[in-house]
């Protein structure tokens, strides 16, 4: 396998087949942004430079999520960096409060129509608390609900990816969902003040425009 | 249904929802241009090897530090205790190789 993917066309193909997982990874874990396809670029880059030591025991594929989870930690240590010398607002957040990816979903048109126009907004409340949630919680917590839940990752690709035992991914697993939860259940009781706010804004705004 | 488990749900539904992303199409081949000179087997075999002789220098160094213990006495003039010292610090650098041989990144 390692000859045939060390030549370049061979290594495009690769990249042909394992680039859409490696891009929704990266924009799960690290937010929507131009940055993602440097990153996938690195990902690439660094599973081409290891290639000599690929041993074939795991999947090409369970290969690239460990070095795409690499890849994501790495950028986040850059992030919590460059926010000490910066700015105090977090910057996972900041990239996803203003919509980011979620303008453009893959939704299922069918499962969408079969939803009332309330269920969808809750939906779309929960899906846009859910991703700033994911900011917050642990990096291993995160990869691990990313890989299980979206990649649809089993228990043993996980374990092999992140290269710890299968208990423990349970266990992260585990502990993921339920600080997830609290997270979501936070931010959506957070939200209903907020659209207060917001409305009762707008009506001063528009009563001061009416005197003026 | 409870809210809770109505939330929970909504929750996993929004986990598995896959955000849709624009490859570009000219992105596999600029990766391929990119690629550094692969410098093929002959730094896999040698660092496997390099690695064995390590793990085999470990186990001789351990087997030297017991056939020595008997013998020392703990005080710079006695040369079983000066040895013990020279293998002990030859078997810490032995480790160290071979902690930074596993701890690099992919």
């Amino acid at each position: 396998m390692r000859n045939n993917l060390t030549s370049p066309e061979a290594f495009e193909a690769l990249v042909r087949e394992h680039q859409g997982p490696v891009f929704r990874t990266l924009t799960r874990l690290t937010g929507a942004g131009a940055h993602v396809e440097d990153l996938a670029q690195d990902v690439f880059l660094r599973l081409y430079r290891a290639l000599p030591y690929f041993r074939g025991d795991s999947t090409v594929g369970t290969y690239l999520y460990r070095i795409v989870v690499n890849v994501a930690q790495d950028e986040w240590k850059r992030r919590r960096k460059e926010r000490l010398h910066m700015v105090s607002e977090p910057a996972f957040a900041a990239e996803d409060n203003d919509g980011g990816w979620m303008e453009s979903f893959a939704g299922d048109a069918l499962t969408e129509h079969a939803r009332d126009p309330e269920q969808r907004m809750s939906d779309a409340q929960t899906q846009q608390a859910v991703e700033s949630s994911l900011g917050e919680l642990a990096e291993t917590e995160r990869a691990v609900l990313v890989l299980y839940h979206q990649e649809e990752c089993s228990y043993e690709g996980i374990a092999a990816a992140l290269e710890m035992p299968i208990n423990t991914v349970r266990t992260h697993l585990h502990r993921g969902r339920k600080r997830l939860a609290e997270l979501v259940r936070t931010r959506l009781a957070e939200r209903p003040q907020a659209d207060i706010r917001v409305s009762k804004m707008v009506a001063v705004g528009a009563v001061s425009g009416a005197r003026r | 249904m409870s809210e809770n488990e109505a939330l929970e749900q909504r929750i996993e539904r929004a986990l598995e929802r896959r955000p849709q992303v624009a490859v570009p199409a000219v992105f596999a081949a600029r990766v391929a241009r990119m690629l550094p000179v692969q410098r093929g087997w002959g730094v896999g075999v040698a660092r496997s090897a390099g690695k064995m002789a390590a793990g085999v220098a470990a186990v001789l160094l351990a087997g030297a530090l017991f056939v020595l213990a008997p013998h020392a006495v703990p005080s710079f003039s006695s040369l079983a205790f000066d040895v013990e010292l020279v293998v002990l610090a030859e078997l810490a650098a032995v480790a160290w190789v071979l902690a930074r041989m596993d701890g690099e990144r992919l």
